[in-house]
């Protein structure tokens, strides 16, 4: 009988060290952590030695940092509400038909790549045609919405995925103690969902600061349109002046430190958003 | 029964319709744009498909198709191991403590990392390592170590979903820790694994900042044998004096279909996943018992 | 201590942590061989906490800290010589709430074996057909052991995974709480399948109804805030209790 024949087999394991399948873990675990510290290592190290050696252009590292931050804000204001709105309505009144349908729609177009959107802006912007130039200062509104138009998806199933989470039970000691649709979202839902509102709005925010193609496409296109755009940084943010200085050699000793700083901006911004889901978490139980 | 807020009032009925309004406007202006590809690209890609390439490029949209899907599915395929024991060792081996979850908030914060970092490390450091050639090589590590942690807290997160007292019945019928993990918890876990790793894979697949990065690097070569249908499509548009030629439109939409497929098989994958976790009925999580 | 002719299990001052908290305090026990013997108490005495510990379960959390001695036919099962699959192989647990894994029900009670190295298919046929027999299951399930475990009845599943604990052949059977969340007639089926399975395994149930331990025990261990507060034959217990703590539990006077 095959349970007898394995008893030896079993019965031996001691104290003592065994190369197993844990080691074969461990070992894999370390590697990874070998090859992330490796990435973060490179660029600090590249931040730091530019830092102690070169004068760096602090104005462009700022501004690019507060476009970054500016330029993703507002996709943010403009996505969240939407996305909200979205999720209330999927989650909380639509029959369960179109709810689906639009959930399979928005999850889906969630994946669409962000060159796919700066390139539908280009078109419907119609930048290139137009002959006196764009002013930079107009390409800050357009960077916006297309990043809303890029993150909207994203950040409605996100939210959706966790309004889900909230327990049906709530809700229905809610209907059950009399209270409207309409008392049930703004009483009920509403206070179990806050934290997760939040953390969708950073997690938003990670996202579009991080995004490179739309800007860099605008930017390219303003600068292709005029040639004091092509002399303008205003609308440099922190991927699209990585990009052009890795490019075109610009501002090689600003790379690494602007690199650094939207790392730690990262995260930051995704280590508060969990903090918001854990604090989540607590609530429900 | 009316109340003040009940939708049956007026303005109950205005929120409600605004909600509703919104919400399918949103949604209205994604298909919209879709839509508006697919109509201006389906007759450039058909042509293309029949007749093989575009008489302006010399680039072949098939064989940059293969190209772009190659290189991410084997970076996956590079990451993947490394991934799926670094994901099993956090979830089911490692003690809680401190390390643990400093371990976790730093493949946390590395996955949702932006792309261009990545791209830098490509640029920075694989690039001029290996040096000029290995372009392809180098586009797969890049790749690789980008999906790396993110394939990591997918492979953990999918685990963590597994009911516990699964874990808990296999090992007390005496099943090893490893036994348990592929015998009772990946069967499970493997379908949201799997699922995850494609939408991740789609995320990367479309991205545009690594490459642009590794192609930087050899300021005259402008990533031509390394070219992927995102770069491509960000190239030519930016190179180009007309931005609504139908080759773009063209690339575009395969571009779409390429992500939205991977997303699509995503998505069926997950359902059945959920449809298989739903009916177990104790769902308790986080404690054995 | 009360004798016990052939103890299976021998517990020397088992205490267990769980961090700073001790959920038990210095228990010793003799577990008799071929019989059920049965431990009572109110919620949070520590009933799940020593059927955990006699099959080392309790591991599992990181926080849990096990002193003293659970001797297995003599021998240390937390001794540095012990293998702890085979420990859990040799004692069976089956939690509290019956949960199916989800695959057939032939899988579900082939996993064991397999998990200890059968791969032949004639024997785990044989080996399915005789666990869930023994369980009670089978006049139920035959036609249909490729079906999804997880669309059978409550009963039925609790009774399947009695089957899935049988087919690694234990010595020891731990029940917790047997017929929990069960209606009153697969409650009843549970109870003969246990009064069956004494005849040929040593059972340890937990439960906090005194009526089921009266019906299906040979033995009965009282647990109170992680004391032992009373061992001894079912009716000898239940006649002329020792301690009034245990008094007022049989007669259900709680203060
Ligand atoms: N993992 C754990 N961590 C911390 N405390 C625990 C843990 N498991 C159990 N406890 C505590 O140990 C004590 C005994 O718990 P145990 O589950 O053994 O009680 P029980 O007698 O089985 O109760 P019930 O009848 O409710 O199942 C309780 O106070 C419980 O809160
Ligand atoms: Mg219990």
């Amino acid at each position: 009988m095959g349970i007898e024949s394995t008893k030896e087999k079993l019965a031996s394991t001691g104290q003592t060290f065994r190369f197993g399948p844990e080691t074969i873990l461990k070992l894999a675990t370390a590697a990874t952590l070998v090859v992330l510290a490796a990435v973060v290592i490179f660029v600090v190290i590249g931040a730091v030695r530019s830092v102690l050696l070169v004068d760096l252009d602090l104005d462009l590292i700022l501004t690019a940092v507060v476009n970054s931050l500016v330029i993703a804000a507002g996709a943010v204001v403009v996505a969240l509400p939407v996305g909200l709105l979205s999720a209330l309505y999927i989650t909380e009144l639509a029959p369960s038909k179109p709810a689906k349908m639009f959930w399979t729609t928005i999850k889906v177009l969630s994946a669409v790549p962000s060159v796919v959107i700066g390139f539908i802006g280009l078109v419907w912007l119609g930048y290139y045609e137009s002959s006196q130039g764009t002013s930079p200062l107009r390409l800050y509104p357009a960077a916006s919405l297309l990043l809303a138009l890029m993150v909207y998806p994203s950040l409605a199933s996100f939210l959706i995925e966790h309004f889900r989470r909230i327990s049906p039970s709530l809700r229905a000691s809610s209907y059950a103690l009399g209270a409207s649709r309409w008392q049930t979202i703004v009483y009920t839902v509403y206070p179990a969902a806050r934290s997760s509102i939040a953390a969708a709005g950073f997690f938003g925010l990670g996202r579009t600061m991080g995004d490179t193609a739309i800007v860099l496409m605008l930017w390219q296109a303003a600068a292709r349109s005029s040639l004091t755009a092509s002399q303008d940084h205003r609308l440099f943010t922190v991927p699209t002046a990585i990009v052009m200085g890795a490019e075109l050699g610009w501002h090689h000793s600003e790379l690494f430190p602007m690199a650094m700083l939207i790392m730690i901006l990262s995260l930051a911004i995704s280590s508060l958003g969990r903090r918001f889901m854990q604090s989540h978490w607590r609530v429900q139980e | 029964m009316r109340d003040r807020h009940s939708p049956q009032t007026y303005t109950g009925g205005i929120i409600y319709s605004s909600i509703i309004l919104i919400s399918w406007l949103a949604a209205g202006i994604l298909i919209f744009y879709v839509g508006y590809l697919v109509f201006r690209g389906f007759g450039p890609l058909v042509r293309f498909f029949r007749d093989g390439a575009f008489a302006e490029t010399d680039n072949i949209l098939l064989p940059l198709w293969f190209r772009t899907l190659s290189l991410l599915f084997g970076g996956a395929l590079l990451a993947l191991p490394l991934a799926i024991g670094a994901g099993v060792y956090l979830s089911e081996y490692a003690r809680e403590n401190r390390l643990k979850q400093w371990m976790l908030a730093a493949v946390g914060g590395l996955a949702e990392m932006p792309p261009i970092v990545y791209g830098l490390f490509g640029w920075g450091a694989l690039a001029p390592y290996f040096g000029e050639g290995k372009q392809t090589l180098i586009f797969l590590l890049t790749s690789a170590v980008w999906l790396l942690p993110q394939l990591v807290s997918v492979t953990y997160s999918a685990l963590k979903e597994v009911p516990v007292s699964f874990r808990r019945d296999s090992l007390a019928l005496g099943g090893s820790r490893w036994q348990t993990t592929w015998g009772a918890l990946m069967p499970c876990a493997g379908r949201f694994l799997a699922a995850e790793a494609l939408g991740g894979m789609a995320r990367v697949g479309g991205e545009t900042a690594p490459v642009i990065m590794i192609a930087a690097a050899w300021p005259s070569f402008h990533g031509q044998s390394l070219s992927t249908l995102p770069y491509h499509l960000y190239r030519s548009v930016v190179e180009s004096g007309e931005v609504a030629s139908p080759h773009h439109f063209g690339t575009a939409l395969l571009l779409v279909l390429t992500s939205v497929c991977l997303q699509g098989a995503a998505l069926r994958l997950k359902r059945t996943g959920d449809s298989l976790a739903g009916s177990v009925h104790e769902r308790e999580r986080g404690r054995w018992y | 201590m009360v004798l016990v002719r052939h103890p299976k299990l021998v517990v020397r001052n088992l205490s267990v942590y769980y961090g700073d908290f001790q959920a038990l305090s210095s228990i010793s026990l003799n577990i008799p061989s071929g019989a059920a013997t049965a431990v009572i108490g109110g919620s949070g005495a520590g009933k799940s906490s020593l059927l955990r510990s006699l099959c080392r379960m309790n591991e599992l959390w990181d926080n849990v800290r096990t002193e003293g001695q659970v001797l297995l036919d003599g021998h240390d099962i937390y001794g540095p010589d012990a293998d702890v699959t085979e420990v859990r192989r040799r004692v069976g647990l089956i939690a509290r709430h019956p949960s199916p894994f989800p695959k057939s029900i032939f899988e579900n009670v082939a996993y064991g074996p397999r998990l200890h190295g059968v791969r032949d298919r004639r024997e785990l046929d044989e080996i399915v057909k005789r666990s869930l027999k023994q369980a009670g299951l089978w006049n139920e399930v035959k036609g249909r052991l490729q079906e999804f475990a997880l669309n059978l009845s409550p009963g039925q599943k609790a009774r399947l995974c009695i089957a899935r604990a049988l087919a690694v052949q234990p010595e020891v059977l731990l029940i917790d709480d047997p017929a929990y969340n069960l209606d009153p007639v697969s409650a009843a089926k549970i109870e003969d399948l246990i009064l069956e399975l004494k005849q040929e395994y040593t059972l340890v149930l937990a439960t906090n109804s005194m009526q089921q331990a009266g019906r299906v025990s040979d033995y009965i261990a009282f647990l109170s805030e992680g004391f032992l507060v009373e061992f001894g034959p079912t009716s000898d217990v239940f006649a002329r209790p020792k301690d009034k703590r245990t008094e007022d539990y049989i007669t259900g006077r709680f203060s």
